[in-house]
């Protein structure tokens, strides 16, 4: 697919800045550990990757990078496109690179951890997670990180704030509807997750494409 | 004769500032050179040449396509030098290839790597540890990386010493030895200009004042001078840019309006002062 | 070939490079059949623009004196010697007009201009 260049072109803008990064799921681990709940640490590194997520558009706006895009082959969708195909990846990378912290954790500590209640918290987060990607991307595409960037906050904030009651509300309420095929959850999780993105991307290409630099 | 750039009745209004029926173009295989005092319009008009900023109304072709819907092909040939970087600041220049390279079909390893070489520049050092001058130099080896048939360059001069400014003048000649290789560079550079630009376009105040051969430019008008008694109401008509003092005036004047006057002294004249002088009427007009 | 430009001197640049490169041929210091640096080449040494290098070139070919291949370069044509002395003989009787109109002002007699031209050529060929 042809956004791939521009997908990878997010990666390498954020690439000098992984060494700095790698402390966040370290002090989610510690985190975890001290509520000795590993769920929690799940959601916090699924917030984690909505703060790098939004890194391109900061580290972007930093340099300059608005000249380097513009010079660059590619359509401006295309770039809107690959900037919602780089959330999707650090998502799930996210996702399923906690889970197997979670699950080694488990194993050396004892903490309670089910490999299919993790990935269940990760899947049914999504929706929620792309929610917000979805409407801050938005917001930064239309004013640029400087002005947007106070809202990249609030995930965060919610997050430590609510992020315990979240984790323990989503296993609990699983638990509750297991009635209903995990399948069931897991596909409507992904399919709203998508469709609130799909969404989100055409607002933000609408608005970039009209963008004056 | 084909056109690297072409520009037609170009419209973009700001809040404060606004460019008006901005037309020119540049022919393939030539230099050209985009004066104008700061805020006259240059940078906007490249924004807008590179889709960065959006036409209000007018036309723009590159290679004869049309900017915006043929933008795609039209970048594989493009190279842009803007006077600061713009690839991040953490990126080694391994880097910037790794990052660039996969959107260019042209793009040769090999010319980059020799580029860096012949620039002196060090495949593992940062960009944020290059100088100006080698950012510039950056710039100019990821465009000739990808064999750029059109350089388009904004202020890329300043804040270099002259001998940098030398060396770019060089490398640009050297560029267009191919007949297929096209520059737009704006600059208030102007002495930069008179080494290699074969046309100059003048903007001034958000409009074209002159587009042409910069020979043709330059032999067209005339430095003036005289003394404040040969000053008179129809010599005036013709001056532009006039400064009277204690013992006399000066002012640029069309060279064949003034050449059978006597009592006066004519002389070569530069972009800078055409600049300076049409900028000096224009404030004039506005009293 | 040396080709060397003022820009301070009244002559337009095309025209110096015209003359310089008429001037290296009539010398034979270039030679039927020898090849000019490109218009683009010398635009780049003499650091001036392209469209000047053109003019001077496409004069140079008006006049007879080079021809362009196209894809290959400017080479320098045979030149008709006849044409070249009849040239040079009229720019001789020009210089020599000035000469005798300068003899006239200070009212100097046909014998010792002829006097004066004869020291010279002997000056000229002790040399």
């Amino acid at each position: 697919m042809k956004s791939n260049n521009f997908v990878k072109l997010d990666f390498y803008t954020v690439k000098p800045y992984f060494k700095s990064m790698m402390f966040l799921p370290v002090i989610a681990l510690i985190i975890g550990l001290v509520m000795k709940n590993l769920y929690f640490m799940i959601i916090m590194i699924a917030g984690y990757s909505w703060m790098i997520s939004t890194y391109p558009f900061s580290i972007g706006e930093k340099f300059n990078l608005d000249v380097m895009y513009s010079a660059l082959p590619g359509s401006r969708k295309r770039i809107v496109n690959a900037r919602y195909l780089y959330f999707i990846l650090l998502y799930w990378v996210a996702g399923i690179m906690s889970i197997c912290i979670a699950y080694v954790v488990h194993l050396l500590t004892g903490l309670e951890f089910e490999i299919l209640q993790g990935i269940l918290i990760v899947i049914s987060v999504f929706p929620l997670a792309s929610l917000i990607a979805g409407i801050f991307y938005c917001a930064m595409f239309k004013f640029g990180y400087l002005k947007a960037r106070f809202v990249n906050l609030i995930p965060i904030v919610l997050i430590f704030l609510g992020g315990e009651l979240l984790s323990t509300f989503v296993k609990e309420s699983l638990m509750d509807i297991d009635q209903i095929s995990p399948a069931f959850i897991i596909t409507i999780s992904i399919v709203v997750g998508i469709l609130i993105l799909y969404i989100s991307k055409i607002i933000s290409q609408k608005i970039y494409q009209k963008k004056d630099f | 004769m084909s056109n690297a750039i072409e520009l037609k009745n170009v419209n973009k209004s700001f809040k404060t500032f606004s460019l008006k029926d901005i037309s020119f173009s540049l022919d393939t295989g030539f230099i050209m050179g985009f004066v104008g005092q700061n805020g006259a319009g240059k940078t906007t008009t490249i924004k807008l040449i590179l889709d960065m900023l959006k036409l209000d109304s007018g036309e723009i072709k590159i290679f004869n396509k049309d900017h915006q819907r043929h933008a795609d092909v039209i970048k594989e040939d493009l190279g842009i030098v803007m006077d600061k970087s713009y690839f991040v600041d953490e990126w080694t220049l391994r880097d910037v290839e790794k990052a660039m390279s996969p959107f260019y079909i042209n793009w040769s390893s090999l010319k980059y790597s020799k580029l860096l070489k012949d620039f002196g520049l060090d495949k593992n050092k940062k960009v944020k540890e290059l100088s100006k001058g080698m950012n510039m130099k950056l710039m100019i080896a990821v465009a000739l990386s990808h064999d750029a048939k059109l350089l388009i360059l904004d202020e890329p001069t300043s804040g270099l010493d002259p001998v940098a400014r030398d060396e770019l003048m060089d490398m640009l000649r050297e560029y267009v030895l191919d007949e297929n290789r096209s520059v737009l560079f704006s600059t208030h550079i102007t002495s930069d200009l008179e080494k290699i630009a074969d046309y100059v376009t003048v903007i001034q105040n958000g409009k074209i004042y002159y587009t042409g051969p910069k020979d043709e430019l330059l032999e067209q008008y005339a430095l003036v001078k005289g003394g404040q008694n040969v000053l008179n109401d129809s010599l005036k008509k013709l001056l532009i840019g006039l400064r009277e003092h204690s013992v006399g005036f000066d002012a640029i004047a069309k060279r064949d309006e003034v050449k059978h006057l006597k009592n006066i002294v004519t002389e070569n004249v530069t972009l800078d002062e055409i600049i300076i002088r049409i900028e000096k009427e224009s404030r004039k007009s506005e009293k | 070939m040396n080709i060397v430009i003022s820009n301070t001197v009244g002559i337009p640049i095309y025209q110096q490079i015209t003359k310089q490169i008429k001037d290296s041929i009539f010398s034979n210091d270039v030679k039927e059949g020898d090849m000019l640096p490109s218009i683009r080449n010398l635009a780049k040494d003499l650091r001036i623009s392209v469209i000047t290098t053109t003019r001077a070139y496409n004069d140079l070919e008006q006049e007879g004196f080079i021809v362009s291949v196209q894809g290959k370069g400017c080479y320098v044509l045979p030149q008709n010697t006849e044409l070249i002395r009849e040239q040079k003989q009229r720019e001789i009787e020009e210089y020599l007009q000035k000469a005798i109109d300068c003899g006239n002002a200070i009212k100097l007699h046909k014998d010792e201009m002829i006097k004066m031209i004869n020291i010279l050529y002997e000056e000229g060929c002790n040399e």
